[in-house]
Order: structure tokens, then C-alpha cells, then sequence
């Protein structure tokens, strides 16, 4: 079911999830598209390329309270979140693949509470892109700027109105408890329509053609990777990486994270394999000493040892990592050379 | 995008000099990207008009991956070291990182080949970005006439505006756009910004000095608030080379022979929680310890992902230093907190 929707009656319908206690995350006006976070429908902003930080930061928070101590009645609690309902708003297609991929790294084999707990509630508003961002290469890694994969609700930009459409069973109850009372009152929404239809009343391809800017295929990538451990094109890279987090940290799939102790609380923290203390063992031994180990880590977990292990790739092509570096270090050159 | 003549006079440069050169840390341009290039013939290496990274930090690498050499060579487990110096290009901002670097003997001066690039103020790549907002950056030209800028794409001119519009911040601010020490300089010296556009050289400083205090911590806890401690700051500055952070987890070797005493004497200054609190104690202990050391190159704002205006706190440590140690890191002698003088003013010193 698709419906055609102006972004008044967008912003009606959210204002109407959030009154029935539905927590709502998006990007805010005016605030420079840093981050998803808690907000008014109002504020709510359409005109973005993507989020700096990734919409992974609502469900995996960078910092996380996993136990509290409590000495004088010498107990130990462990500080699973309440449940919530939350819808997080306007997520790029990358970012939903990339939940996707958290999913299955927080929910197969060991099941972890604090993660499923904060998923189970979220519903995932996707919006489609128009066009590749700069340094995106989703088409590359089998996402693409349309793609619904991970959506809860499928939202489509079309000339000044949105195509909606409602996927899951999640997705379908908030759309249609809360549309229909929309639909009949306030809202001007069409019944069901067909392609043909969006596309007479927009004067525009709901699907146009868009032209990617990477036009290789980086799914199969593991192949050219299986015997490049050895390689010595890594020290290349390397050469120019400074061992900062950004592209780990905004990454939409990195998930590695440390634990400490901090006064009577054990938190767990977002790591990243790029700081030279990563995985340090308690006998000083680091096992990823040089730059180089680093880089080659990052590179082999997301196009390798992931695929192997899951049959995916670990790499939704969202670009941040390309456009944010330092350095302008690009991950697609790093696969692209290890081909030959 | 590139200064042509600069370039090639580089390019000469270079060619004189590479066979007493280990290699070439220089920079390379593809659209707005500029990056570092290592080369050991000097192939690739430009003098961009935008603004480029400041490539002391990496000789800190360097100075690491040299002392393993040495280390090994005198166990006889490998070939002697190369022992000649390393070409770097630097611009005012970074030259002044590099002598300070030099100052503290962290880097010998006979260990780098220096080409100082008299600095005539860079092109900030995101305000351009923003200029130009949706068009392919890759095939955008910039050509510079006297003081005015215009934007090509594929030959076709699609703006122009006047170059201070798109010249970066901290180059309003700068006083000294002639590196301190070098080797060879490319062209002639360059007159300071801050007379050409007739700036203050602490002019935010100022400004933001004036506001109430109030207003102040209110608005460096909603700066602080957005950092996600991804550390880019710390590992692009060239002065911040400490092999130990005081954020960082402790790398201290546990055996069951470990005293107390030695965990004791080791303890975690700042939790690794991502929390306000936590990360103004982390970016305040940076300014503080960069006090009389930090040059503002102004990378640390650059490759910020959040953009925290950094420079800002910075150029107010720069300023307080110079107001009352009347010490300008890489240009004065000796080291700020290395030196102590008959006439300081305050007391309690002597």
C-alpha cells in the first residue's frame, strides 16, 4: 500500500505518534545535520544529505550503564533499559541496512539484552535518497538509494509531496492506528494507489534512473581480500592514517566496545580498532602494534571476516568514512588495490 | 586549486635535492580533497590554494618507525637505517609546529628537509563545498585573479565571489604566514593577513571574551556535549606526540607480581563515558598542557566531525600566554615552561 502525502499531514500523523507515546528521533532544523536525536515534529528537518553520526547511536548509545553496585546493601543490579516505543525518523537507506547488520550481530548466537531491548521498540522510518551523496557508494555493497531494506515505513521524496508506504507489521500498526484517524478527518490521503498513478499525479518517475558515482561491485570483494593479509600495499595506507575514530565511530556498522568500571557502575563504551590501546592484553602484548595492523583490521572485518562468517558484507556504503577522514583516506581504493 | 608557480618551483626544488632525501612528505589534490603524499622521487607533490593538512604530525611516525630501525640494527637483526632527512613541506602555521617540535628535541633539525611555503592564506574546502552544494566537487576548478575567486565546473564558470568569503577562519587570524625555519622557500615572503584584512589576530577571542560567564559555560557545554571522543583532534595535532594520554585506558603490564603500589600510581584521570563532564575535562587538559606549544594550525578544528570550535579555545591559551609570558610558541626562544626569567613578573617564580 502506498499513499501520497503532503508534509503537513506528514508532520500531523508524527505529532499524532508522539501524543500516543511514541518517543521520536530525527535530524533537527538548523543544527548543521550532525545527529538523530529526540525532538517535536515540528522541528524536524527533510533537507538533509545524511546524518555526520549515524542513526546507530539510539540503539548502541556510545556510552551504556550495564551494572550498578550497590554497596550498602552489598548488591549488584543489572541496568537493563525499560522497554520504549520509539520511532527514529528520516534514516538513509545505508543507515537501515546498517541496523540491520547490528541486528545480527547483537541478536545471533549470544543475545544481548540491552541492545534488543532498545531495538525491539524502534521503528524505522526510512526516507529514500534522490540522489547519491557525495562519496556514497551504496549501489556497490547491494543497497542502492531506494532500497527498503530495514524499513519499517518506506518514505519516498517526490515533487514536494511524499510517497508513503507502511512494510512491517511494526511499521503497518503505527501507520494505520494512527493514519486512518488522519485519513478520515484531517488529511486529504488518496486510497491505494499504483505506480502509474504517483507518477500522473507528481509529473514525475516516483523511481527515476539516478546515476551512481561508483560503479563497481564490491559484494564479492572477499575473494580479492582472502590473500592480501600478507600484502605490503596496506603500509600505503597506513603511511597516511593519524589512528583517530572517525571512521569506526561514524561508522553505521562498527559495534566494538570496551567496558570499565567508574565509581560503583560498569559502563560499556564505544571502541574503535583504530586507537593504538585497542585490544591491549593485560600483559602489555598488543596484538595490532603498528598502524598498518589497524587499517588492515578494519578493511578485512568488513569486506572478509564478516561475509564469511555472516554471508554479508559489513559495509552499507553510506560514505562517511570516505568524506569525514582526516587524511581522505578511501576504503573503496584500499579493496579496489588489493584486486590486483 | 593549485598554485602553479609555487608547484613548479617545488618541483625544481626537489629535483635538486632528492638524492639526499629519504623521501618526500608533501601534498596531493583531486577536486577540494587534498591529502599527505609520501614519495620517495618527489612525483605527485603540489602547493594547493585550499586548505591542506599539516604533515609535522606524521613525522612523529617517522621518528618511531626510525628508532625501531636503530634499535634492531644494533642487535645486528637488520640493515643500517636510512640516515638521511626527510623532506617536508610546511606553510607559516606549520612551520611554527615543526620549530617547535625542534625546540622540545623531538625532532633533530638535521633529520628533516624543510621547503617553507610563504603562505598567502588557504581556501576553506566546506565553504566552497557549500557554495557549490550538489555539483560533482571532483572536476571543480578554482581560479584565482587578484582578490577574487571564481568556481569552474568542465570549463563552465558556476560562481565567483569575492576570496574572502571562502578563506579559512583561522587565516584572518594569522599573523605569521612565513615558516620560522626551512631549508629552501619557495617564492617570496608573504605579508600577514591580519594587516591585509585588517583583523585582530585574537579577534574571536576578544568578542567572545566580553560575553558573561554564563553564556560562556553554557556554551561550551553544548560544544562539549556533541564530542564523541573519537580523538581526531589529539592524533592530527603535532604536539600532542605523549606515547600515554591522560584519557587513555592505563598500559600498565598486570602479572600476580604487580604491586598495589604500581596499580596505585597508575590510576584513570578521565572515565571513558562519553559524558559532558567528561569530555571538558579531556578537551581543558588538552588546552591546557598545548599552553605555549600550540602554533594554531588549526587542524584540530578541521578534522573535528562534530564541529567543536576548537581553534577558539586554542587561540584564548595562545593569547593569555602571550599576554603574560609575552612567549609566542615557535617564534621565541626556548620553551615556555623549560624557561624561568629574572624578570618574570610574577613572584612567586624566583
Amino acid at each position: 500500500m502506498k499513499y501520497i502525502i503532503d508534509e503537513e499531514s506528514l508532520i500531523k500523523w508524527l505529532r499524532k505518534c508522539k501524543d500516543r507515546g511514541y518517543l521520536l528521533y530525527g535530524i533537527k532544523k538548523d543544527k548543521g545535520d550532525q545527529r538523530f536525536e529526540m525532538l517535536e515534529p515540528e522541528e524536524i528537518s527533510f533537507n538533509y544529505e545524511n546524518s555526520h553520526i549515524p542513526p546507530k547511536d539510539i540503539i548502541f548509545p556510545q556510552t551504556e550503564k550495564l551494572l550498578e553496585v550497590k554497596p550498602s546493601k552489598k548488591e549488584i543490579y543489572a541496568t537493563v533499559p525499560e522497554p520504549d516505543r520509539k520511532i527514529i525518523f528520516g534514516v538513509r537507506p545505508c543507515d537501515a541496512r546498517g541496523i540491520r547488520i547490528m541486528d545480527t550481530v547483537f541478536g545471533t548466537g549470544y543475545k544481548d539484552p540491552y541492545y534488543l531491548t532498545r531495538r525491539k521498540g524502534s521503528i524505522i522510518v526510512v526516507i529514500g535518497c534522490n540522489e547519491y551523496c557525495k562519496d556514497g557508494f551504496c549501489n556497490a555493497v547491494g543497497g542502492g538509494p531506494k532500497d527498503s531494506y530495514g524499513a519499517d515505513v518506506m518514505i519516498e521524496k517526490l515533487n514536494g509531496d511524499f510517497s508513503i508506504e507502511f512494510k512491517t507489521d511494526s511499521g503497518k500498526k503505527i501507520g494505520l492506528d494512527n493514519f486512518a484517524d488522519i485519513n478520515k478527518s484531517e488529511v486529504d490521503v488518496e486510497s491505494e494507489l499504483d505506480e502509474k498513478e504517483i507518477e500522473l499525479r507528481t509529473g514525475k518517475n516516483s523511481s527515476p534512473e539516478i546515476k551512481p558515482n561508483y560503479e563497481k561491485d564490491l559484494q564479492n570483494a572477499d575473494d580479492w581480500l582472502r590473500g592480501s593479509f600478507t600484502s605490503n600495499k596496506w603500509v600505503k595506507f597506513a603511511n597516511k592514517c593519524i589512528g583517530c575514530g572517525i571512521c569506526t565511530y561514524l561508522c553505521p556498522t562498527c559495534h566494538c566496545f570496551d567496558i570499565s568500571d567508574v565509581k560503583n557502575s560498569r559502563i560499556r563504551t564505544w571502541d574503535s580498532c583504530q586507537f593504538s590501546e585497542y585490544t591491549v592484553h593485560t600483559s602489555s602484548h598488543n596484538p595490532r602494534p603498528e598502524k598498518m595492523h589497524r587499517v588492515r583490521n578494519r578493511v578485512l572485518h568488513k569486506f572478509l571476516y564478516f561475509k564469511q562468517r555472516n554471508g554479508e558484507v559489513m559495509c552499507v556504503g553510506c560514505g562517511r568514512c570516505v568524506r569525514l577522514c582526516p587524511e581522505k583516506i578511501d576504503i573503496r581504493e584500499i579493496v579496489e588495490l588489493m584486486e590486483e | 586549486m593549485i598554485d602553479e608557480k609555487a608547484s613548479k618551483e617545488v618541483e625544481k626544488v626537489v629535483d635538486d635535492v632528492k638524492n639526499n632525501v629519504k623521501y618526500f612528505i608533501g601534498w596531493g589534490v583531486e577536486g577540494l580533497d587534498v591529502f599527505p603524499v609520501f614519495s620517495e622521487d618527489g612525483e605527485g607533490l603540489t602547493c594547493p590554494e585550499i586548505e591542506t593538512p599539516n604533515l609535522v604530525v606524521f613525522l612523529n611516525d617517522e621518528k618511531c618507525r626510525f628508532k625501531a630501525q636503530e634499535e634492531q640494527y644494533k642487535r645486528g637483526k637488520c640493515e643500517e637505517p636510512d640516515r638521511r632527512p626527510v623532506g617536508i613541506m610546511v606553510r607559516g602555521c606549520d612551520g611554527r609546529s615543526l620549530a617547535m617540535l625542534i625546540q622540545e628535541n623531538i625532532i633533530p633539525r638535521d633529520s628533516v628537509f624543510i621547503i617553507g611555503i610563504p603562505c598567502k592564506g588557504v581556501l576553506d574546502p566546506k565553504k566552497i563545498s557549500n557554495r557549490i552544494r550538489g555539483r560533482d566537487e571532483k572536476n571543480v576548478e578554482i581560479k584565482e585573479d587578484k582578490d577574487n575567486i571564481s568556481i569552474f565546473l568542465n570549463d563552465e564558470k558556476i560562481d565567483e565571489c569575492k576570496k574572502e568569503e571562502v578563506l579559512a577562519g583561522k587565516c584572518f587570524e594569522c599573523n605569521h604566514p612565513n615558516p620560522p625555519v626551512f631549508d629552501v622557500l619557495i617564492g617570496e615572503k608573504q605579508s600577514a593577513p591580519t594587516i591585509k584584512y585588517k583583523k585582530d589576530e585574537y579577534r574571536d577571542v576578544k568578542s567572545f571574551e566580553e560575553k558573561d560567564i554564563k553564556e560562556r559555560g553554557n556554551f561550551w557545554d553544548e560544544q562539549f556535549s556533541k564530542c564523541i571522543r573519537c580523538f581526531a583532534c589529539r592524533e592530527v595535532c603535532p604536539l600532542c606526540y605523549c606515547r600515554e594520554c591522560v584519557v587513555d585506558p592505563v598500559k600498565l603490564a598486570l602479572t600476580p607480581f604487580t604491586k598495589a603500589k604500581d596499580k596505585a600510581n597508575k590510576p584513570r584521570w578521565i572515565s571513558r563515558a562519553s559524558e559532558t563532564s567528561e569530555n571538558a575535562i579531556y578537551h581543558l587538559t588538552r588546552a591546557i598542557h598545548l599552553a605555549g606549544r600550540c602554533t594554531g594550525c588549526g587542524e584540530c578544528e578541521r578534522v573535528c566531525p562534530v564541529d567543536i570550535p576548537l581553534l577558539l579555545l586554542m587561540k584564548k591559551v595562545e593569547k593569555d600566554v602571550e599576554e603574560m609570558f609575552d612567549y609566542k610558541s615557535g617564534l621565541s626562544k626556548g620553551s615556555l615552561f623549560g624557561n624561568a626569567s629574572e624578570n618574570d613578573p610574577n613572584e612567586f617564580i624566583l
